[in-house]
């Protein structure tokens, strides 16, 4: 049996940027080898598993591009200035460990920007700079050349008994409820494909072509979403819970999901005794949306994993959610429609 | 010699904020032992180790308390509270992991008072900010943490570009691995050699000034980190001329002390006959154990010799490793010409 905290650790090992995702893409396949009859990598770079079935096409998808950095400018002592990919606030950044492939290096405040009496907000990121102990422009470009990536540097740990704190939850975690689904679905009456998307974080753009090519009946994605269940602001945004199960996306800023579609995977979970959580966004957006847009239209909905701290290096999630949301997903996709 | 990042490296794993050091005084220990002629641990829990010499008795303290946190309270739904023990940016410490004390992980968030977006960056309160340990209720938290317990930051040692390390805690571990490097080139020096790792500098350096008034040292000199200027936009007003790989500094002044003239000019001389590239620190703000050993009983002469580091008290302070190693050849040297 995949164990989520084991295969989350490994996808870290090996997260991408959006746009460089062929290193994911690789652990990824060689994961996902042993659960379907075929897969294949498109002109974009997604990776799509197929699982043959005689019934509805139905199209799962989980982005595998992490958000990360870009080495844009590299000034006369060897500090590197970067554009960020994918959704950061700068300020959050601020002592923040990332690495290039060959150095690791921090994120740093000028110290002209932090006696200006900026809010959080006003921070950008011609403020901050990574710092990887060059001392000349010289050393530093013997190691980090304009157009690198980096991405954050940080640890897969246990909290507690059903708690991971992780980078990159958004969305190898997501990658990690698919491969368990997989797992799960080794026969199925209706035709599967599973698809790790690429570029999600700049725009859903791996998941808009894939869908095309697919023409699925039906799609469902999955990612994770903010829980509201912390002491910081997003408290009284929602009142999703960690370890109250997946959730099921209603909307968010970009998608109204398909009703019919969730009223059937909400029925499934009954029937399973999963607990699920209703998810209703004020801003956010994933792959749901691009898939739903396909062609002439496709039902489209999301089961998502809730999380602390999006974005940041430690993000939260608890396992059990990761896992009921495979077993949901596999029970769906193995229903007759 | 011994190897800094190494020794930085089982330092980092063990040690625990002012007022807890005995693990970290542990590991050094184990290896002073083999250095000097006599050791003993005081009431304080200061480390003092004697290397015998005829000479006037010269003290060097490096302190061997870190920075971190302490809870206060947990929630009812098991998030912690924290007081801050040493000096912390509370802006700055979102999203970083710690660790207590017991193993725990967690990390720092901002509550809904802290509104970070919102708030001038510097005006964010330590108060907002609480630890996650994932804990799934209050008594799912307690069984984990319980109040009064020290955490620290959680990130480990790593080397990085032109021989520099990234690393918490070199303030002020790296200094106690440079000392220990230096006890191990101390063999029969002249002068009668006392080597203090001090507790509780971060709270005002209270672990030397009871170390000093025992030893009664002719003259005494701190081992610490000191800033760089070489980051980019220093303001005017904190501009310093101190960079990273550009050897040991000989502190002249910082806001706690100004250093005796005798004492900069015995670390200068021995700089020079060793062949040790120096720089000369005057350090705007900031204080050392030198403050407290210059006024410890009637008076000792004072000075430092400091390691340059970047970021300070952040979880990735960076330092040149040769400089440290200068830093512990240059102490050798100043122990073992007499005074």
């Amino acid at each position: 049996m995949l164990e989520i905290f084991n295969l989350q650790k490994e996808l870290v090992k090996n997260a991408s940027t959006s746009g460089y995702e062929g290193k994911i893409g690789r652990a990824i396949a060689d994961l996902a080898k042993p659960f379907c009859d075929e897969m294949r990598i498109d002109a974009l770079g997604n990776l799509i598993c197929h699982i043959k079935g005689k019934g509805k096409r139905i199209m799962c998808a989980a982005h595998m591009d992490a958000i990360g950095f870009m080495a844009r400018y590299i000034d006369e002592n060897g500090f590197i200035y970067v554009n960020p990919l994918g959704g950061h606030y700068a300020y959050e950044l601020i002592n923040t460990r990332v690495c290039f492939e060959k150095v690791s290096g921090i994120f740093r405040l000028c110290k002209a920007s932090e006696n200006a009496g900026k809010t959080g907000k006003e921070i950008t990121f011609n403020d901050i700079y990574i710092d990887i102990g060059a001392r000349t422009k010289e050393g530093a470009e013997k190691l980090v050349s304009i157009g690198d990536t980096a991405i954050f540097e940080g640890e897969t740990v246990m909290l507690g008994k059903n708690r991971i704190m992780t980078p990159y939850a958004d969305d190898l975690s997501g990658c990690a409820m698919l491969l368990r689904a997989m797992q799960l679905c080794n026969s199925s009456p209706n035709d599967l494909y599973f698809v790790f998307t690429v570029q999600e974080e700049l725009g859903c753009r791996g998941a808009k072509t894939a869908a095309f090519g697919i023409e699925p009946d039906i799609a469902i994605a999955v990612d994770v979403c903010p829980a509201g269940d912390c002491p910081s602001e997003n408290d009284r945004h929602n009142d999703i819970a960690l370890g109250g199960g997946p959730t099921i996306k209603i909307m968010d800023s970009s998608v109204f999901s398909s009703v019919g579609l969730n009223k059937l995977l909400k029925s499934v979970a009954t029937a399973m005794n999963i607990k699920t959580q209703w998810e209703i966004l004020t801003g956010g957006g994933t792959d749901t949306s691009e898939m739903l847009l396909t062609r002439d239209g496709v039902p489209a909905t999301c089961i998502s994993i809730p999380t602390r701290n999006l974005h940041m290096p430690v993000e939260i999630i608890d396992i059990r959610d990761v896992e009921n949301g495979a077993q949901l997903l596999a029970a769906t996709l193995r229903s007759k429609f | 010699m011994l190897n800094i990042f190494e020794l930085q490296k089982e330092l980092v794993c063990a040690a625990l904020p002012s007022g807890l050091e005995s693990r970290q005084a542990t590991i050094i220990k184990n290896y002073a032992a083999h250095y000097c002629d006599e050791f003993y641990t005081d009431a304080l829990g200061n480390l003092i180790c004697h290397i015998k010499g005829p000479g006037k008795k010269i003290m060097f303290a490096a302190h061997m308390d870190v920075i971190g946190f302490m809870a206060t309270f947990i929630d009812e739904r098991g998030y912690i509270r924290f007081v801050p023990v040493g000096g912390h940016t509370p802006a700055y410490l979102i999203g970083a992991t710690v660790r207590f004390e017991n193993g725990i992980c967690g990390c720092i968030q901002p509550d809904e008072k802290a509104k970070p977006g919102s708030t001038v960056l510097t005006d964010i309160m330590l108060q907002n900010l609480y630890i996650d340990i994932g804990a799934e209720s209050y008594e799912d938290a307690c069984s984990m943490v319980s109040v009064g317990m020290y955490a620290t930051f959680a990130t480990e040692p790593k080397m990085v570009a032109d021989g520099n390390m990234m690393t918490p805690y070199a303030d002020n571990l790296t200094s106690c691995a440079v000392l220990l490097s230096a006890m191990s080139e101390m063999v029969y020096p002249v002068n009668d050699v006392w080597c203090v790792f001090s507790v509780q500098e971060e709270l005002g350096c209270r672990g030397a000034k009871v170390a000093a008034n025992a030893i009664r040292p002719y003259m005494g000199i701190a081992i610490d980190l000191t800033r760089t200027g070489d980051t980019p936009s220093e303001t005017d007003n904190l501009r310093m001329t101190v960079k990273l790989g550009g050897g040991p500094a000989i502190k002249i002044k910082d806001s706690s002390l100004i250093c005796d003239k005798p004492v900069v000019e015995h670390l200068r001389a021995c700089a020079v006959r060793s062949g040790i590239e120096y720089q000369d620190e005057v350090l705007l703000a900031g204080g050392t154990d030198a403050s407290a050993m210059q006024r410890s009983r009637e008076g000792t002469l004072s000075g430092a010799v400091s390691i340059p580091g970047r970021s300070i008290h952040s979880p990735g302070e960076i330092i040149n490793i040769s400089d440290a190693e200068n830093a512990a050849r240059l102490i050798a040297a100043a122990a073992k010409t007499e005074i």
